[in-house]
């Protein structure tokens, strides 16, 4: 089993306010967790808690104040530009707004194939199109701009966007969140899919506790940019011991079927 | 917001150093021999240009005629203006309230007017009316403001007699320079309010309108503008649609809840606007005759009075910082999420 | 209490005028809790709008009638509507953040709501003010404060004491829990069950969270693309839902317990506005569908107290 990625002694704080004298913000801190290849880590915790700026930094997007993060052990933050761009390939995030996360100038030829391009390489039109079908979506859609799509559509766009280069790694945060009830299902199932066939690991943000055990099997709960508890998701969702996770478990109104349901 | 004010106040000097130092280097552009023809009011008197430079010291470094300037100045010393007569200070003191009463009336138009006017177009948008307005304040606006000024004093003076140039009649003159007229601010409209003679008050008022209306019917385009998009844009706004939901009238969700959330922008813009108002002034004294410091800047660069030059503008800087001040303080008062963190 | 009888709404756009509120009916009773539910594009917010009077300017009222205390709203004018909005009929709106004036302070935009209904002093204004967000679980010290200083979960509460302080008949909660973190759900829940019972209100709780139906709902509504597919009581709506959308609904969401690892989720995507369907218009996403589905408009079937709009409870195999 190899380590995908390792998260160690990460801090992060930031200043707002003018630079005259700001107030500081200590927004992580002391964050440890790792897991390996093939498993899938859930990100639980109410707004505010931290677990965006986590994402960021597991995305290299920003840089931590002390720690590092391994993933396939590299030290992501020691990397040097060409290395860095190199890592891109590895680790692709799908964010919450599909309104916001496609570039409504862009067809959806070229938002699929901007990532080839960066890399150098020459995008292909029958992996676009097997990309496309992947997701659920119809060949016709390439031609398409973003804003002819719905946002469950956009969603798999961002999804296909996020698979063009197999990256080992989905960053999703809090994909289902901006998505009616009956989308959410699907998009749940298509993350459960690609899993499956790409072979790839998912940190899957949320505040929802059913959807992170629905698709992780580890899960982290974080509270005011702590750790509160960590383990194997079914121990910590179903039986949580903190009470920030406990706190969360209370906020879960019962849905009370009886019978029937998921098959 | 005591610190913020403060730290505010620190750019004065800066900026007043910066314009002073910019001007006196565009003046010494001159040669000394142009500078020193200020001095020389008669023509037999040629002879003694050089005892002039020398007097003055017009041939000295740049610099080093600057310093002398400045130190001058810090002291409170700005010189003399040939042009007027007497020494900068008080040529200042005497026509700045003139502008002063001015710059303040004019602005109370574009701001009352911008909002209103901004409101109207925005509630009724793409209907006539909002063309209309549209229309017109693009053709205040890009009217040159003397040719407008020129105009309007044709037919409103020349034709029709309603008004007159310059601050006050013959008559007015002769009342608030007599004993019994008393000054308190040096702005005509207000003491003579204090003194409650309001023949005075309505002869001031009836000069003023003209030079006013010619200052602000510019300013208006921008105004407008902002204060339409603006208002269009809190129209759209949940809150309004929840305060319609609580049963309040229409008048009062547009002018109450929309307008005083679409006038922040706007109204900061005014503080903006103030600055530009200044500038037109200058045009806008000669044009009607008004004795204000534009006019006399006017008049000390057509002479090449540099005492009145540099005078003018310490002037200029000080407004410039102040009104952007106020402008920023405006925004802060108006808008509670940025007054209380 | 409130009456809607086949109830109409179409909206103007570039592309044409387009329904997305069609025949929709049903009877409000008074201090009952129902919840309208449904999914984006379903007309569940037109149709708290065109009963607050507030539709917007490219939307109209295209048939139908609105009774509330024999008067029709849908016919009423500007001023007859302004007496009926807040005294008559209350409403939450979703986003607390900009449902609030920014510039005014809480207790501000309570006193003037009071002072334009009922010609009260500044001072009585404010005392009742108090007393009311004092109801709403918010402190003395806050009266003064200004909308962003709040929390969500607080300026929702806020909204609910401004839909509520000029004691209406009926209150319209439009997802007011949806801009909410997960942690304040249950609270704004608990908090309108209270206000209900204490201001005696019928609610209209409209939302697409099932899990916030079972905890607050005593009938239930299913919309599906401005039409009405299900009627019933909550309990009946969990135990066993009829129309195949309100099951696939249940399927869409996860359980706590769930054991699977993929769901039953409903495939496909709801009518585009200005699609025309022959027959009924789940039938293109229905695993139940037959010819029949395909070409004729399903009417709603009574089964027991219920109602469906499904061929499977009449006529299914005509």
């Amino acid at each position: 089993m190899t380590e995908l990625l390792r998260v160690e002694n990460i801090n992060k704080s930031y200043v707002s306010g003018s630079a005259w004298g700001g107030i500081k913000t200590q927004v992580l801190k002391n964050i440890n967790f790792a897991f390996n290849k093939g498993e899938s880590y859930g990100l639980l915790g109410p707004s505010g808690c931290g677990k965006s700026t986590l994402a960021r930094l597991i995305l290299a997007l920003e840089k931590p104040d002390s720690g590092k993060i391994f993933i396939e052990g590299q030290d992501i933050f020691s990397l040097n530009s060409k290395e860095l761009k190199q890592l891109r390939k590895k680790v692709q995030p799908v964010f919450q707004d599909p309104y916001a996360s496609l570039n409504p100038r862009m067809t959806i030829e070229e938002v699929l194939s901007e990532p080839f391009i960066i890399h150098e390489e020459k995008p292909v039109n029958t992996v676009l199109k097997k990309l496309l079908s992947q997701v659920g979506l119809a060949e016709t859609s390439l031609e398409k701009y973003p804003h002819e799509f719905s946002g469950g559509q956009r969603q798999r766009i961002a999804i296909a966007r996020a698979l063009t280069l197999n990256p080992k790694l989905i960053v999703a945060d809090e994909p289902l969140s901006s998505l009616d009830v009956s989308v959410q299902a699907q998009i749940l199932n298509l993350f459960a899919d690609i899993k499956e066939e790409y072979g790839l690991s998912l940190v899957f943000i949320s505040h929802d506790f059913a959807l992170s055990k629905f698709l992780c099997t580890r899960v982290v709960v974080m509270d005011k940019g702590t750790i509160a508890e960590e383990g194997p998701a079914e121990n910590v969702i179903l039986h949580p011991q903190s009470t920030a996770a406990q706190t969360l478990l209370k906020a879960v109104l019962p849905l009370g079927i009886q019978g029937g349901g998921n098959v | 917001m005591f610190k913020y004010i403060l730290r505010r106040l620190f750019m004065l000097p800066l900026v007043m150093i910066g314009v002073t130092f910019f001007l006196f280097f565009l003046t010494q552009r001159l040669s000394p021999e142009m500078r020193a023809s200020l001095y020389i009011q008669d023509p037999r008197q040629m002879g003694s240009l050089e005892e002039v430079i020398q007097k003055y010291g017009l041939n000295d470094p740049m610099p080093v005629q600057y310093v002398r300037w400045l130190k001058k100045a810090a002291k409170g010393d700005l010189g003399y203006s040939e042009s007027a007569n007497m020494p900068v200070i008080s040529a200042l003191k005497a026509y700045l309230p003139a502008t002063g009463q001015l710059a303040v009336a004019a602005m109370v138009l574009v701001v009352f007017f911008g909002l209103w006017l901004g409101i109207v177009s925005a509630v009724k948008k793409e209907s006539i009316t909002d063309n209309l307005i549209r229309l017109g304040v693009l053709a205040g606006f890009s009217l040159p403001i003397f040719v407008l000024g020129l105009l309007l004093l044709m037919v409103f003076y020349g034709k029709l007699g309603w008004f007159a140039p310059g601050e006050y009649s013959f008559s007015a003159d002769m009342i608030i320079h007599s004993a019994n007229f008393k000054t308190y601010t040096g702005l005509l409209l207000i003491d003579s309010l204090l003194n409650l003679n309001f023949y005075v008050f309505f002869d001031v008022l009836k000069h003023l309108v003209l030079p006013a209306v010619t200052l602000c019917i510019g300013s208006f385009a921008l105004m407008v503008r902002v204060m339409r998009s603006s208002m269009l844009e809190e129209l759209g706004k949940d809150y309004v649609r929840s305060a319609r939901a609580r049963g309040l009238s229409n008048w009062r969700v547009i002018y109450k809840h929309a307008g005083l959330n679409a006038m922040i922008p706007a109204v900061t813009l005014a503080g903006i606007q103030f600055i530009r108002l200044l500038g037109g002034t200058v045009i806008v004294e000669t044009v009607f005759d008004y004795p204000g410091i534009g006019r006399w800047g006017v008049a000390c660069a057509q002479q090449l009075d540099i005492a009145g030059i540099m005078g003018f503008s310490l002037m200029v800087a000080v407004l410039f910082v102040l009104g952007n001040l106020a402008a920023d303080i405006l925004y802060t008062a108006l808008d509670p999420r940025i007054r209380l963190k | 209490m409130l009456k809607i009888e086949n109830l109409s709404v179409g909206f103007d756009t570039s592309k044409g005028r387009f329904t997305v509120l069609d025949g929709l009916s049903y009877h409000l009773k008074k201090g009952e809790l129902l919840a309208v539910v449904g999914e984006s594009g379903c007309g569940k917010t037109m149709h708290s709008l065109a009963v607050m009077g507030l539709l917007p300017a490219n939307a109209k009222i295209n048939s139908g009638s609105i009774i509330y205390k024999n008067k029709d709203i849908a016919q009423m004018d500007e001023k007859a509507l302004l007496k009926v909005r807040g005294a008559g009929i209350g409403m939450i709106f979703q986003d607390p953040m900009i449902s609030l004036n920014p510039v005014f302070t809480v207790a501000a935009q309570i006193t003037e709501t009071l002072r334009c209904h009922s010609k009260i002093t500044r001072k009585q204004a404010f005392i009742q003010a108090a007393d009311l967000l004092k109801k709403v679980g918010i402190e003395e010290k806050f009266l003064n404060a200004y909308p962003h200083q709040l929390s969500g979960g607080m300026r929702q509460r806020v909204m609910a004491a401004l839909a509520l302080c000029l004691h209406p008949d009926i209150l319209i909660a439009d997802e007011p829990t949806t801009a909410l973190d997960v942690t304040v759900q249950r609270q704004i829940l608990e908090l309108i069950k209270k206000l209900q019972k204490e201001f005696s209100a019928s609610v209209i709780f409209i939302t697409h969270n099932l899990a916030i139906v079972n905890n607050i709902a005593e009938r239930v509504l299913v919309l599906y693309a401005g039409q009405k597919v299900e009627e019933c009581s909550k309990e009946d709506l969990f135990k066993k839902p009829l129309h195949p959308y309100s099951e696939g609904l249940l399927n869409s969401v996860v359980r706590l317990d769930c054991k699977d690892t993929r769901l039953k989720a409903i495939k496909g995507a709801p009518p585009a506005v200005g699609e025309v369907l022959n027959g009924c218009k789940f039938a293109p996403r229905c695993p139940y569908a037959t010819e029949k589905c395909h070409n004729q408009k399903p009417p709603l079937f009574e089964v027991g107290s219920r109602l469906v709009r499904c061929f499977k409870y009449g006529g299914y195999n005509d």
